[in-house]
């Protein structure tokens, strides 16, 4: 399944430390797959919603989400649906391939992670997201600037974004 | 990515049951695999790096959030 780890636990591989609870995940998931992915996740270790809910989540074009929550540990993974979103769409071809001594995870570029988040800071004002792009700013991470300042101004978001260059 | 800082209630929920041994143990089972996941980019970035130059970029992200030696 093609997949791209992003939020608080990308921007920790980008910059600097952070404890979080929570995993985001963009997956490219089709109805079709909703079943097969379930059954990776059983009901005796793992808070999940119904297989319906996962359907509809993943039949819509954009917004699809839902969640996971490991029954021992309190772990959630956000998974949010690729759909038709454009910005998905840019990121997944070049999600980054980490390889470990235990298998591998792929993460989502730095860009998407900045768009997100600053999306997220505008919707709900949390200021966790706003410090973690401060952090990604000052880390050694290269990026797209000519994309990303296309994407902010399209979006809106210049305002958002001069406040975490501040 | 949510909105907001606040955990899942159902999240809440799980970590009143946990005994203090068990909330230590997953907080340090978290920072374990923090670390292993920052060695595994840092490796990949620096791929002219030893073993010895990773663990001091490591260590300078504990400490400074920052993994520039120079």
């Amino acid at each position: 399944m093609v997949y791209m780890v992003t939020g608080s636990m990308a921007s920790m591989i980008y910059a600097e430390p952070r404890m979080t609870l929570a995993v985001d995940l963009v997956v490219e998931l089709h109805v079709d797959d909703t079943e097969r992915l379930l059954a990776c996740f059983p009901e005796s270790e793992f808070y999940r919603p119904p297989l319906e809910v996962v359907r509809e989540e993943s039949a819509r074009p954009i917004r699809g989400h839902f969640n996971l929550i490991h029954h021992e540990t309190g772990v959630k993974a956000d998974l949010y649906v690729a759909g038709t979103d454009p910005l998905h769409a840019w990121a997944l071809p070049r999600r980054r391939r980490i390889e470990m001594t235990t298998g591998w995870i792929t993460l989502a570029p730095p860009e998407y992670v900045i768009l997100r988040k600053l999306e997220f800071w505008r919707e709900g004002g949390s200021e966790k997201h706003l410090r973690d792009i401060r952090a990604m700013l000052m880390s050694e991470v290269e990026l797209d600037l000519d994309f990303l300042e296309q994407e902010l101004r399209s979006r809106g978001l210049d305002e958002a974004w001069r406040l975490a260059r501040a | 990515m949510t909105t907001d800082d606040r955990p899942d209630p159902r999240q809440i929920a799980i970590f009143r049951r946990m005994t203090v041994d068990q909330k230590l143990e997953l907080i340090e089972k978290i920072r374990e695999d923090a670390l292993a996941l920052k060695a595994a980019w840092l490796r990949q970035r620096y791929p002219e790096d030893d073993e010895a130059r990773i663990r001091k970029r490591l260590r300078a992200w504990q400490l400074y959030g920052r993994t520039d030696l120079d």
